[in-house]
């Protein structure tokens, strides 16, 4: 992208962001927020596509994040900043210690393995009522705050939601375009080759799925503390399945992509609200166009040839 | 003195086909030692096992007295055993200097706990790029530094390929067939490129080739592999004598010519 593109690109992205406030309206708040948690979801699945691999499992690690979450601030007591960063670390632990293992799989038989893995985990939460509730999930997860500024109000909570978004996106351009992105790519390039080098590429791989996990646990502790409780099937591989959806139509090959993809994809039962029985087909065929006219993505119309 | 390289019955079957059988040598520290053997005798698969980069089906390998961690592809190199390949090898769309640079920060930075450490990003960032400006000049490629690796004569990217494999500054470099389709003055300046990396830069080598006046030249000793065995072992001039070695590798190449 030129100089001039990136700026253009840039103030449209602000100008979409900063929007809900300017609308000031309830129902744009709650979407906007929705759009935020969900695009950390897809980004989470965008870093597991960069080593080549199709996690299946990053709706799970959304739910660790959301019930660690919970749990801690409910019942633990943690304040919500405190309660956010333990859930991020328990499911990043989580990650990497699982990705020693699952990570040595590779293509549709680790797509498969991971399909299993996210359906275990959300198994785990049904089962063990003990402390996760069952089906009933959890209720009366405490609303975020930081120390005294509540952030219960939309507003509020979409600036940190937008907040977080930015650094999140921040450090995975910082882990994709700097010198491990230079690893990455030499691995995805050619792998024999960076292997014959040295590379580790078992540890580079866990590394970029425990911070896959770690950001999907961002989103899932911003969506226990936003909604107040949370249930099991939201943290489904459905939930994956959509951010898969994102990332495709918002272009995969771009770290824009998967938010691009969350603009679009959750306001759109919105749009075809009015039409609810041709909701589904509506949104079948707008992928389907999308993916024949655009293999790239909405993405791949602004970034030309350059990656992230 | 313990062995660089110490092979010890190593086999790798693939199904039915030994690729290789129960294979045992050792290499002293600072040798030329040539492989030959013909096509499907199992040379490229050895190199592929002893990098570590797929598991032996049986046997040992050890580097330096140590041995190969299993299932670690890289560890070996990591260790500076460094392989080239028999097939051109290189990333798109960088050049040959970023090649040379990318090869070098790749050892460096091999695994992600090695980027924690104050400064080490930047010095090795140095270190490559000096390093990168040392072996274009030791290697002759300074004049197409910047050319795509692709759009470079075949010969030339023969030897972007062994240029590599020094970046990754190894002790032992393993060159899988580095004179393959060269011409008679490519095959010529690639053997003398070998000779200077052993004597100038300390290297020791294994080198496959099927050139036999070449690798006969070049090595101090020479090992013959047939059927994913070792056939012959010895000084060139001794494997020449050997019979097993002219009824299986003179005598199909024979043949073949
Ligand atoms: N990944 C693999 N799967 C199945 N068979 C294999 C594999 N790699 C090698 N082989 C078989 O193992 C045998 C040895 O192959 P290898 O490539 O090691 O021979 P080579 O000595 O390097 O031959 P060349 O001189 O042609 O390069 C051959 O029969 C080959 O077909
Ligand atoms: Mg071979």
């Amino acid at each position: 992208m030129g100089r001039a593109a990136t700026a253009v690109a840039a103030l449209a992205a602000a100008a979409i962001a900063l929007a809900p406030f300017l609308a000031g309206d309830g129902f744009v708040y709650h979407v906007a927020i929705l759009v935020a948690i969900e695009g950390l979801l897809a980004v989470s699945l965008h870093l597991t596509l960069r080593i080549g691999q199709l996690s299946l499992a990053q709706g799970g690690f959304m739910g660790i994040g959301a019930y660690a979450s919970a749990l801690l601030a409910r019942d633990a007591g943690l304040p919500f900043p405190l309660a956010l960063v333990g859930a991020v670390v328990i499911a990043a632990a989580i990650a990497a210690a699982l990705g020693t293992v699952i990570l040595r799989v590779r293509g549709v038989q680790f797509a498969l393995l991971t399909f299993g893995l996210g359906e275990a985990i959300v198994l785990i939460f049904v089962e063990f009522v003990v402390p996760f509730g069952g089906n009933n999930g959890l209720m009366g997860i405490p609303p975020a705050s930081l120390g005294p500024l509540s952030l219960q109000a939309r507003p509020a909570f979409y600036g940190f939601a937008l907040a977080v978004v930015f650094l999140v996106l921040l450090a995975v351009r910082g882990l994709l375009a700097g010198t491990p992105g230079m690893v990455l790519r030499s691995l995805a390039d050619n792998e024999p080759l960076s292997r014959s080098l040295g590379t580790d590429e078992l540890a580079w791989r866990r590394l970029v799925f425990a911070a896959s996990a770690a950001v999907a646990a961002i989103s899932g502790s911003l969506y226990a503390h936003y909604l107040g409780y949370i249930s099991p099937e939201a943290f489904n591989v459905g939930a994956t399945v959509k951010a898969l959806i994102m990332n495709v139509v918002g272009g995969v090959g771009l770290l824009a992509g998967p938010l691009i993809g969350a603009l679009i994809l959750v306001p759109l039962p919105e749009l075809f609200r009015a039409s609810v029985r041709y909701q589904q087909l509506l949104y079948g065929l707008s992928l389907l166009a999308l993916m024949l006219f655009l293999p790239r993505g909405l993405g791949g119309l602004l970034a030309g040839r350059s990656r992230p | 003195m313990t062995a660089q390289l110490e092979l010890r019955n190593l086999s790798r079957h693939f199904g039915g086909i030994r690729a290789v059988d129960g294979v045992s040598f050792a290499i002293a520290p600072g040798r030329i030692t040539g492989l030959v053997g013909p096509n499907g005798a199992g040379k490229s698969t050895l190199f592929n096992v002893v990098t570590g980069t797929i598991r032996p089906s049986g046997g040992t390998v050890l580097f330096e007295g140590r041995p190969l961690a299993a299932g670690q592809p890289g560890a070996m190199a990591r260790r500076g055993l460094i392989r080239s390949f028999q097939s051109t090898m290189s990333w798109p769309e960088l050049g040959v200097r970023r090649h040379l640079e990318q090869a070098a920060l790749l050892r460096a930075l091999a695994a992600p706990r090695l980027l924690l450490r104050r400064g080490r990003i930047a010095e090795a960032r140095r270190r490559a790029a000096r390093l990168a400006d040392d072996i274009l000049e030791f290697t002759g490629l300074a004049a197409v530094a910047e050319a795509p690796v692709a759009t470079l004569p075949y010969g030339s990217q023969k030897i972007v390929g062994v240029a590599m494999a020094l970046a990754a500054e190894p002790t032992l470099l393993l060159a899988d067939e580095p004179a393959a389709g060269l011409n008679g003055a490519e095959t010529l300046a690639m053997e003398a490129l070998l000779r200077r990396i052993h004597r100038e830069r300390g290297v020791s080598l294994v080198v496959v080739e099927h050139d036999l006046p070449m690798i006969m030249r070049l090595c101090d000793r020479l090992i013959a592999l047939a059927d994913g065995r070792v056939i012959a072992d010895g000084t060139p001039a001794e494997v020449r004598r050997s019979r097993h070695f002219i009824e299986a590798y003179l005598g199909s190449d024979a043949d073949a010519a």
